[in-house]
């Protein structure tokens, strides 16, 4: 028997003459397209995170001043030396808080004493005699930098002498940007910052001193996480090793929502290309079974038909994978330019994660939608060509499920980068549009009865024939509507909830140390200068003894646990929750404790379990009776522990407040701390601004995204009519040579479409409000107030469809002779 | 639903054709002409019988093995000329020769297409052709792979008069030329008395046909 000749070249070669041809005779179209804004959605997202999470963590390192630091209560002797092993750059300084001394006027401030090598990461900002600028080090021996409230409150002028314990240093600059701030509530005075070396002279520093120890370290190497990793791991318990990751919570929050905005707009847009693509390939097939045909006459065995259809997918996912990555590319620079602004650091540039996401998106999308209707041309049998009521069998039902929903699952997966998100959006596509089907189908059984006449009749006629195609166009076109209503009306509610979050006037300054006494003074005060309080809250500081009748034994516990085993908390009381609190187990007020749940999580507290504090040498022992959620965004005051008031009777306390002073009262500080030399107060307007800053620029990101969202519902337009206008313009030439008008015809097709806009826009608008308020609860973590215009917006998008599709549609009807139409 | 009950298109249909002949299945419309022609290209099977082809027995094969036989062997021309819309002339005809897996499929094509006067017309896409170079096209197309045999479904059906004896005319010709086996269904008589032999199908049942003088007269160009 001779050898079988090789036909996989031939076989290529085919797949891709047809492709080309297809292409330029429009039969691909709608699938090109549909592949095409896929990947461009992908891949502009995909770059875009890519390089704001970049931006994010060198930002993130600037507010450390560092790629790491170490904090211990003492001498970092070992964290050094591991460092150095490592061959990581490092900067050590020293923190406490002293009182300093200007000619008559004492304050308690918060000394950091710096080495040469600080800081290893970002820049100060100081303001000097020639004005303000950016430095990349600490002040040199023999001169101090204050904070500017430190300079009000002592009425410093540059050059004037300040005692620091046994040293006199000169002020020469005023700090007005300090990168590793830290939490600001650990930052109990306003900074002065010194040289390392002058700390010696000062005499401030004794073996019994509380100070904190810091060592900074940074690298360039590549493997900078892994030299990092073997850091952590070989650090002593005591010590607490902090990363740029968990710096800046609030700006990660926010950028994480607005990723999560990002995906969801670009998994919307892959799905409906993936809707798109099933109805482009089902009309693909039925085209395509003539050819299927002719080349199994003409000797082709099944394998070589399905293996040309197999490369030509390939080829299709190829041809729409490159300029799909390129305007992906090129979208992603409009992206970043928005957020160039928001961050202090140039974006890096993309990393090729997003090219491979995009190619993957092109395969799976096509494999997974298109390829299980079309793998069945294979089986056309040959006698098509005799006799055309010979057809493919039709694919599989459960293979087009299965296959449908394996790609869906991993193009979410691709994207949603959150598994909560991805199971929300399938669940919701999966019952929205089974919902839709069984809806459309009665809606579309009704109109068999509706005792129609005339042209009317002939425009629902069609409609009522076929009730399953109706009914399958109706749920693809409402699913369409759907996205787009919730990535429009729903967005802008989102963005609007989110940024009710941190509304302008929320509080941006912290203050502490209040005595007992002066918190109604102070109420007073503030009210006095139309300032209003979020409440005032007792703070006692009181250090973890025992849970469950054990004694604390710090070695127990390692990095932040450790740390909050051995600290002193911030305890507070109140009968009333906040409503930035909500109780997740337990009830409120608490008999004994309200702990809430993320220092439960990382110190292993529950329900019931007794804990004991030292308070004023005093030791306070209850259970553990609610566990709260608190939404740290709210820049109000909050605790870890709450306890309830009968527990902490007698027992000294200071208060807390938080309020909203508007951009430049700087003058109102001093005023306040003038009024009340005691109290400390934190301005965390700088966070608050670039958090805001943040969700305004990541919600126009999202309207860009969107683009691609609408694009995508309009492939899904086209492929959804490509597939029908043949029947169509048969249809229209029938009824013509039967003596209809062409005015007949367009009337017949205007009530056709404005029936199927209504249904669908009926059906999209209660989907979206269903959708949307599980998306804002349940993944954005969002409030939602239900928008009544939803229904107008989704009776109009539906309408306005028709209004798009009809001339259009009638016009291609009707523009060819009814002889030709029915000859072709 | 109910399964609408099986219908027999051909009764016990017994016919030899030998290398080299020209065979004509004649009948009138719906008597089953097509149905035998497919069941004697192996496009579709018999519920009974065997039908052998070049020596290959096509009820023992499958699908897959039925199109390898045909592979090489086989040509056909259509009434309706089945090009791919997609393909210009010169793609169309050397498709068969490209899924034997030929090298040289192109320059055999542009040959093919200059055998059949289409020299110029080789990048032509079918809907730029007249009726009647599109049939050519599928006449280039039949012959390039030099088959054993050609079946030909009423070839001229869709052509005016002219144009279709000039198909005809080339069809002959060309099977002349390359000796190769044609079995030609038509319901034309002066079409089939061209060929060596004749059968008749009427309901389903196949006889011998001899061409009526008087019919032929009637239609003396061989178009009915």
């Amino acid at each position: 028997m001779s050898q079988a000749p090789n036909t996989a070249p031939n076989t290529r070669r085919l797949a891709w003459q047809g492709l080309v041809r297809e292409v330029q005779n429009g039969l691909l179209t709608p699938m090109l397209l549909a592949l095409l804004v896929a990947v461009s959605a992908v891949t502009a997202v995909g770059f875009f995170v890519d390089r704001v999470d970049g931006a994010m963590r060198a930002q993130a390192a600037q507010f450390l001043a560092a790629d790491a630091r170490v904090e211990a209560p003492g001498p970092l002797d070992v964290a050094l030396e591991t460092a150095r092993e490592l061959d990581l750059t490092t900067s050590q300084q020293v923190t406490f808080p002293t009182v300093v001394l200007a000619g008559e006027q004492t304050l308690l401030v918060g000394l950091k004493a710096v080495d040469d090598a600080y800081p290893l990461r970002g820049e100060l900002r100081i303001r000097e005699d020639g004005g303000p600028r950016s430095v990349t080090h600490g002040p040199p021996p023999g001169e101090a930098w204050v904070a500017p409230r430190a300079r009000l409150s002592l009425g410093l002028e540059l050059g004037d002498a300040l005692q620091v314990g046994q040293s006199e240093l000169p002020v020469t600059a005023v700090i007005e940007r300090e990168p590793d701030v830290g939490n600001v509530f650990s930052q109990a005075a306003p900074r002065l910052m010194i040289h390392r070396d002058d700390l010696a002279a000062t005499e401030l520093v004794t073996d019994t001193s509380r100070v904190e120890h810091a060592l900074l370290l940074a690298s360039d190497a590549n493997d900078r996480t892994a030299r990092l990793d073997r850091l952590a791991e070989q650090l002593p318990a005591e010590y607490e090793l902090e990363r740029p990751e968990n710096s800046q919570p609030a700006f990660e929050t926010a950028f994480d929502r607005a990723a999560r905005f990002l995906g969801l707009a670009s998994v919307v847009a892959v799905l409906l290309a993936g809707a798109a693509l099933v109805i482009a390939a089902r009309h693909y097939n039925r085209i395509q079974q003539d050819t299927a045909a002719l080349m199994r006459a003409l000797g082709a065995s099944s394998q070589q038909i399905g293996a040309i259809y197999r490369w030509r997918l390939l080829m299709l996912a190829l041809a729409a994978a490159v300029p799909g990555i390129a305007i992906g590319a090129v979208t992603q620079l409009l992206l970043a330019d928005l957020m160039t602004a928001v961050l202090d650091v140039d974006l890096p540039p993309p990393g090729l994660m997003p090219v491979a996401l995009g190619l993957a998106v092109a395969l799976v999308a096509l494999f997974g939608f298109a390829l299980p209707s079309l793998i069945q041309l294979k089986h056309t049998p040959p006698l098509r060509v005799l006799n055309q009521r010979a057809t493919a069998p039709s694919p599989a039902a459960s293979l087009l499920f299965a296959a449908g929903l394996i790609a869906i699952a991993l193009l979410v997966w691709f994207q949603a980068r959150d598994a909560a998100l991805a199971l929300y959006v399938l669940g919701g596509l999966a019952v929205s549009l089974g919902t839709f089907l069984i809806v459309a189908w009665l809606l579309v059984s009704a109109l068999r009865r509706w005792p129609a006449r005339g042209v009317a009749r002939f425009g629902l006629a069609r409609m009522a024939r076929a009730r399953w195609v109706s009914a399958t166009q109706i749920a693809a076109l409402a699913l369409g509507v759907t996205a787009v209503l919730l990535l429009s009306v729903v967005r802008a509610d989102l963005i609007e909830a989110w940024e009710r979050q941190i509304p302008t006037n929320a509080p941006n300054v912290f203050a502490i140390n209040i005595q007992p006494d002066e918190v109604d003074e102070m109420r007073g005060f503030l009210d006095r200068q139309g300032i209003d309080d979020a409440g005032f809250y007792p703070m006692i500081r009181g250090r973890l003894e025992a849970s469950n009748g054990n004694a604390i034994d710090p070695d127990n516990y390692e990095g932040r646990a450790h740390r909050l085993a051995t600290r002193e908390f911030n305890l507070s009381t109140s009968d009333e929750l906040a409503a930035d609190n909500r109780v997740l187990a337990g009830t409120f007020p608490a008999e004994g404790f309200s702990v809430e749940e993320g220092i439960a999580e990382t110190l292993g507290w529950s329900l019931g379990d007794r804990l004991t504090f030292r308070v004023d040498g005093r030791a306070i022992s209850s259970e553990i009776t609610s566990i709260r959620s608190v939404d740290w965004d709210s820049m109000r005051p909050n605790f870890f522990v709450i306890a309830n008031p009968g527990l902490m009777e007698n027992v000294a306390a200071q208060y807390i407040t938080s309020f909203h002073l508007p951009e430049g009262s700087e003058d109102r500080q001093v005023e306040l701390l003038r009024a009340f030399p005691t109290v400390t107060l934190f301005d965390v307007s700088r966070i608050l601004d670039e958090v805001r800053t943040l969700i305004a620029r990541a919600s126009q990101a999202v309207e860009y995204v969107f683009a691609f969202t609408v694009m995508a519902g309009l492939v899904v337009l086209l492929a959804a009519f490509g597939a029908s206008e043949r029947q169509r313009i048969h249809d229209a030439a029938v009824l013509r040579v039967m003596g209809a008008s062409r005015r007949m015809v367009l009337s017949a097709l205007w009530i056709e479409f404005l029936v199927l806009g209504l249904l669908v826009g009926l059906l999209a608008a209660f989907a979206a409000m269903g959708v949307g308020s599980l998306l804002s609860a349940q993944v954005f973590d969002l409030p939602w107030r239900l928008n009544p215009w939803l229904l107008a917006w989704g009776i109009g998008a539906g309408l306005l469809l028709a209004a798009l599709i009809t001339p259009l549609l009638g016009w291609r009807m009707t523009r060819v002779a009814p002889a030709k139409a029915l000859r072709s | 639903m109910r399964t609408p009950e099986p219908l027999t298109i051909v009764h016990q249909a017994t016919l030899q054709i030998f290398p080299g002949e020209a065979v004509a299945l004649v009948g009138p419309s719906g008597a089953g002409k097509s149905t035998l022609l497919a069941l004697m290209a192996g496009l579709d099977s018999p519920s009974q019988g065997e039908v052998v082809l070049d020596g290959h027995a096509l009820s023992q094969l499958d699908e897959d093995g039925r199109a390898a036989v045909r592979s090489g062997r086989v040509g056909f021309v259509f009434q309706s000329f089945q090009l791919i819309d997609g393909l210009n002339a010169l793609e169309n005809v050397a498709l068969p020769l490209e899924l034997t897996g030929a090298r040289d499929a192109e320059r055999r094509a542009r040959e093919a297409l200059e055998e059949v006067g289409l020299g110029e017309r080789l990048r032509h896409l079918p809907r730029q052709l007249s009726g009647g170079e599109q049939q050519r096209v599928a006449l280039a197309r039949a012959f390039v792979g030099e088959p054993a045999v050609l079946f030909a479904d009423e070839p001229t059906g869709s052509l005016d008069t002219a144009t279709g004896e000039h198909v005809i005319e080339l069809l002959f010709r060309l099977r002349e030329r390359h000796q190769t086996t044609l079995v030609l269904v038509t319901h034309d008589p002066a079409l089939a008395a061209r060929c060596d032999r004749g059968f008749q199908i009427q309901a389903g049942r196949v006889s011998d046909w001899t061409p009526d003088p008087e019919a032929l007269q009637a239609h003396p160009g061989g178009r009915a």
